[in-house]
């Protein structure tokens, strides 16, 4: 290969590697200013809202025909089904019949039999922390949603 | 500005050596074939459809798929880091195994919750699905084909730390590290497995830096300042090891009080940083006298 030929080759990897790593760079900077989530590509938001002592959590409870309660503990031996409990607060939002598939599916993956079950419902649980006993007490209680499932 | 875009340019295209990518993309093989060994990928097959959520490369598929095509899956990727390992055509195994990772990663984390974990391990790795790869005979020649790829590493690691620190300033401003945000972060993390989330390692250890709002604000300032400072750290070769140690501080820390496994991310930096951090002549893993500080094969 002769020196004029190289060299040119060498500007054609150059041309490669700038739009590779531009392109790359560019789009990561896209989904981080438009906030997207789009896996693999992400705004990383890692921890970026700031955390305060108010804090509330959402609960599934199963209402036994035979008049008992049963909050859901979502598969808690699967890290993969386990932050489905993320998707609670989807529940109010979505049509009767999306509603009833989710509260089946997180009945099934919870070990509940349906049959069992009269209605399922979403709290939403207000915590305060005791810094004695170092641990998050449950102070008010406020159903959001409840489903026939 | 004009001559520091140059500058830049002129840094990212410069030539390289054939052994510098080829250590790179074998550590990367690495890290992802130690993420696709140690994690039970058919656990994925038991969320049902329903409980699906999330956009990913893989919502095309809207299957449920089965615990055998999961583990097929996961064999197929491991035997391409084999093949990477052993340099049999390594760039088609390379992306064999990138596909197989971020597939599997891409359905573990469509639960609802957006999946941090493996997420730099797989955008650093991208890079290398263009990068050629040397033969056998080829790690001693210098290349403009062989010096962007690492750099191009580098840079989407400094962006994505980067990015997650001005994340926080966006969203919280100063008072993600002035305010007592970070021992609500502790005292939160410390209750995670009450609800299925992990468990922390030394939680008496959290409870004494929440309990004491300087160290955990200490540590808030500390964290947010590597990660604002990252593109500096990783552009200057001397600073490369320091930001390892540092990161691994940073997620060690984070393992050890709220139990959250980010290992992949100091990792995947060690896979790029470590050998970024020798000078140009000297491979990691073979003899130093394949080629000068400049680029040019040594007599």
């Amino acid at each position: 290969m002769s020196d004029q030929e190289q060299s040119a080759e060498q500007k054609r990897e150059a041309r490669v590697g700038r739009a590779v790593t531009w392109s790359v760079l560019a789009v990561m900077a896209v989904v981080a200013v438009g906030q997207l989530e789009l896996w693999p590509l992400t705004a990383f938001r890692l921890f970026s809202e700031t955390r305060t002592a108010d804090q509330t959590r959402l609960e599934l409870v199963a209402e036994h025909r035979d008049g008992t309660d049963q909050p859901l503990l979502v598969s808690e031996t699967n890290p993969v089904v386990v932050t489905t409990d993320r998707q609670f607060g989807d529940l109010p939002g979505e049509s009767e019949e999306v509603q009833r598939e989710m509260v089946l599916a997180w009945l099934s993956v919870s070990g509940v039999d349906p049959a069992t079950v009269a209605s399922v419902r979403l709290d939403r649980i207000a915590r305060e922390y005791d810094e004695d006993a170092r641990t998050w007490a449950d102070v008010d209680r406020t159903t959001i949603v409840s489903v026939d499932p | 500005m004009r001559r520091l875009w140059s500058r830049i340019d002129e840094r990212l295209v410069a030539p390289g050596p054939g052994f510098r990518v080829a250590e790179i993309q074998i550590l990367l093989a690495a890290v992802i074939a130690l993420r696709l060994a140690t994690r039970d990928w058919s656990l994925i097959a038991e969320r049902p459809a329903a409980l699906r959520d999330g956009l990913t490369v893989m919502s095309w598929y809207t299957g449920t798929p089965t615990p055998a095509a999961l583990v097929a899956v996961q064999v197929v990727g491991l035997a391409c880091a084999l093949l990477v390992f052993a340099r049999v055509r390594p760039h088609l195994a390379f992306i064999g195994l990138w596909i197989a990772f971020t597939s599997l990663t891409a359905l573990w984390g469509s639960s609802g919750k957006v999946m941090h974990n493996d997420v730099l391990t797989v955008l650093v790795a991208s890079v290398f699905l263009f990068a050629s790869t040397p033969h056998a005979s080829g790690w001693r020649d210098v290349r403009v084909r062989y010096g962007w790829p690492p750099r191009a590493a580098l840079a989407v690691l400094a962006m994505a730390y980067f990015v997650s620190g001005a994340q926080k300033l966006v969203h919280s401003g100063p008072g993600w590290v002035f305010s007592d945000n970070m021992t609500w972060v502790l005292r939160l993390g410390l209750s995670a497995h009450l609800s299925g989330g992990a468990r922390p390692v030394a939680e008496d250890l959290a409870h004494a830096v929440a309990q004491y709002g300087w160290v955990s604000a200490s540590l808030a300032g500390g964290a947010l300042l590597l990660e604002l400072t990252a593109p500096l750290w990783l552009a200057v070769r001397r600073t490369r090891l320091l930001f390892v140690v540092s990161v691994t501080l940073m997620h060690g820390s984070i393992w050890l009080f709220i139990g959250l496994d980010y290992w992949a991310w100091p990792l995947t930096v060690a896979a790029v940083a470590v050998p970024m951090s020798l000078a140009p002549d000297r491979a990691l893993w073979r003899r130093a006298e394949v080629v000068s500080a400049a680029g040019a094969p040594r007599q």
